[in-house]
């Protein structure tokens, strides 16, 4: 079984789209469909290897998220690439702090997806 | 439920009631007659969003025209329609995209692949699009120096539909030629007068579609 990758978006659209370019290169997906769901997720799910995470959604953005997990001692750290329509440097830049480790514009390229995991979570 | 609460609720249902009952042809022109774009931040606005619009539908594998507003008349039928919200410092508003199923369906991201889409499915990309449109505006607006945040898109399914404007804000109606069928995009925008447009900043300065950074 390959490993695991968490996918959390609001939009059911773009979850099946990550998980159709990660499950074809050997990825095991879980789903989170919103910033809450994903703090919980990654608090219980184990052995998570990489994070996808949008950043406008209900209930918790995706920075508040890594922000929330940030100051959690006890919470697992797991590499962060936000992916959202968002570009403006002073929010890349918050990720970056919050501790995210990539930042994609939708519409994403699956390739260059595949290949940014690859980096930051190893082989599947 | 707190008194705030039930008067929200209160408001949110005799608008759902009201938008029940309305059942008359989107007019873009008698709504662009009224709000007509009053200056040149306003006409540079409209402009941004109209390129954002056909380099979305462009990104989505779909030839598009823009048509002219007074000759556009959306189908009976059913339409979807998905709306979102935006505010900043000196322009607030919220961006309202509506089409006929097969708009979405012909635009959907996974449409050349063997896996069916689902009427839930096509409903989430009808926000999803909204949503991205908007963040192409919204990084057009960044490189010229003024920044909103985008709130979460809503959708609806409804058989007719009817867009009006009451709230004295500026409104941009656009309707595309998406191969044969129409979508209608538009933009309901409030800028204080003192809002003004920076010269275009050089790409680089914000992330732009399909770009990765790694940081």
């Amino acid at each position: 079984m390959g490993k695991k990758v968490i996918v959390i978006d609001d939009s059911k659209t773009i979850r099946e789209m990550v998980r159709f370019a990660l499950e074809r290169a050997g990825y095991c997906i879980v789903e989170a469909i919103d910033g809450q769901d994903g703090l919980d997720k990654l608090k219980t799910v184990p052995d998570l290897a990489m994070a996808i995470v949008d950043v406008n959604m209900p209930n918790m953005s995706g920075i508040e998220m890594l922000e929330a997990l940030k100051k959690d001692a006890i919470a697992p750290k797991v590499p962060a690439i936000m992916l959202t329509t968002e570009g403006a440097a002073a929010l890349i830049q918050r990720a970056k702090d919050a501790g995210a480790r990539g930042w994609m514009v939708k519409p994403f390229k699956p390739d260059l997806l595949v290949a940014a995991v690859g980096k930051l979570a190893g082989a599947p | 439920m707190t008194p705030a609460a039930d008067g929200f609720w209160q408001t949110l249902d005799e608008g759902i009631r009201s938008m029940a009952r309305a059942r008359i042809d989107i007019a873009p022109t008698d709504v662009c007659e009224k709000h007509p774009p009053s200056n040149e931040v306003t006409s540079s606005l409209f402009a941004m969003l109209g390129e954002s619009a056909l380099d979305m539908l462009q990104s989505c594998g779909v030839s598009a025209a823009r048509r002219v507003a007074d000759e556009a008349k959306i189908a009976d039928g059913t339409c979807l329609a998905s709306f979102i919200g935006f505010t900043g410092a000196r322009l607030r508003g919220c961006l309202t995209v509506v089409g006929p199923r097969a708009v979405f369906l012909r635009t959907h991201p996974s449409r050349d692949m063997e896996t069916p889409i689902s009427e839930a499915d096509i409903a989430d990309w009808c926000c999803e699009f909204a949503n991205q449109l908007l963040g192409r505006f919204k990084n057009k607006l960044l490189r010229r120096l003024v920044d909103i945040d985008l709130s979460t898109p809503r959708g609806i399914h409804a058989d007719r539909l009817r867009l009006e404007s009451n709230s004295g804000a500026m409104v941009f109606v656009a309707v595309y030629d998406v191969e044969g069928r129409e979508l209608l995009i538009s933009l309901d925008v409030t800028a204080d007068e003192g809002l003004t447009l920076g010269d275009c900043a050089p790409e680089g300065d914000t992330a732009d579609e399909g770009d990765l950074l790694l940081l």
